[in-house]
This record gives C-alpha cells, sequence and structure tokens, in this order.
C-alpha cells in the first residue's frame, strides 16, 4: 500500500514538474518578447531568472 | 532575436543537461511591415550557426498572442519542411495542454529541434517523449 502510494507522489510530482516548467517557459518567453520591444530592462528579467544567451 | 538558456529538461529528468535553449523571435516594434523574406533567411542563417555545435538543442514554443498559437505553429512547421538543415536537425513536436492555477488555460505547441549527431541524441529524445507519458498516461 504504501509502495503505490510513493509511487503516486512521484507521478504526481513529476506531472506537476512538467507543467510548471513549461509555464515558466511561456512566461520566459513573454518577459524576453516585451525585452526585445524594449518595454523591460535585462535588468528586470535576470531578476526573473532568466539567463540570456549567446551560443553561436 | 534572443536565446534563453533552458532548463526544462533538466527539470524533467533530474539530472543536468547543457546546451538547451529557447529561441524567441520578435520584432522590436509593433508596425505592420511588408513580408521580407530576408527576415526568415536570417532566422535560418542564425538557427544554422547555433547548430555548427552538435551539443545544441532548441526548444521553440509557439506565443499564443491573439490566439494563433496553431498557426504560428504551422508556420514553424512549414519553414522547416523547406529548409536545408531538415537533413541534420531533427525536429518533435508537441502541445502540451497547461492547466495551472493563475495562469490561462492553454495548449502549447512546441518544437524541439536537435542535431542527429548530438551525443546526447537518445537522452533527448527519451525525456522529450516521456512528457507524453506522463501528461497522458500517469493521470
Amino acid at each position: 500500500m504504501m509502495y503505490f502510494c510513493i509511487m503516486a507522489d512521484k507521478k504526481e510530482i513529476k506531472r506537476d514538474v512538467i507543467i510548471k516548467s513549461f509555464t515558466k517557459m511561456v512566461s520566459d518567453k513573454e518577459s524576453v518578447r516585451a525585452y526585445i520591444k524594449g518595454k523591460t530592462t535585462v535588468k528586470a528579467i535576470t531578476k526573473k531568472g532568466i539567463k540570456l544567451a549567446k551560443p553561436l | 532575436m534572443a536565446f534563453v538558456v533552458d532548463e526544462t529538461f533538466s527539470s524533467i529528468s533530474g539530472e543536468e543537461i547543457p546546451n538547451i535553449y529557447q529561441l524567441v523571435v520578435e520584432k522590436a516594434n509593433d508596425e505592420t511591415e511588408p513580408l521580407d523574406n530576408r527576415v526568415s533567411a536570417t532566422v535560418e542563417n542564425i538557427i544554422e550557426r547555433f547548430f555548427n555545435d552538435e551539443r545544441n538543442a532548441l526548444i521553440y514554443i509557439c506565443s499564443d498572442t491573439d490566439n494563433k498559437a496553431n498557426l504560428r505553429n504551422k508556420v514553424f512547421n512549414r519553414w522547416y519542411q523547406k529548409s536545408k538543415l531538415k537533413d541534420a536537425i531533427l525536429k518533435i513536436e508537441k502541445v502540451i495542454p497547461i492547466n495551472s492555477p493563475g495562469f490561462p488555460e492553454q495548449q502549447i505547441y512546441t518544437s524541439f529541434l536537435f542535431h542527429k549527431q548530438n551525443p546526447n541524441y537518445k537522452k533527448l529524445k527519451e525525456i522529450y517523449n516521456k512528457i507524453d507519458d506522463v501528461l497522458n498516461n500517469d493521470k
């Protein structure tokens, strides 16, 4: 019984992690769009935990 | 255009997966301008240079501004189908249903692009495909 409870918890966490990750991705995108349009600063988006990169 | 370090794969897998970036493409102003083919050529050139490093992987989500996420997704898919990058770069799409407190309920159209020679090829594909398993089967 305990085993099944732990398994259920793990699945819940995983599902929750995925939803949170993609929600953050959408929100990060909106912040970066605002930055490109000059509506916010790099400091403000960095504060939100967004890391701009130059992978080229 | 901007690249943002993306930690989604690390969060989902619980291990550090580097070299994954979210690509954000946006016009610097809101003015309507005529179609300019040089824009898509420039974007393609930047993506091509990005994949010069085979370890790099790209996640792209279609914005749902004006409820046009599906349309934007189709445009992006059309671009990929015509792109010369198609031979070297694999693209997988997923629609993620989001129903999260404090966030508008929506479908997120995602595309994941990575090099066929990526040293983490198998792992990346596995993690991305795991998303469906968890969202659809573990309810």
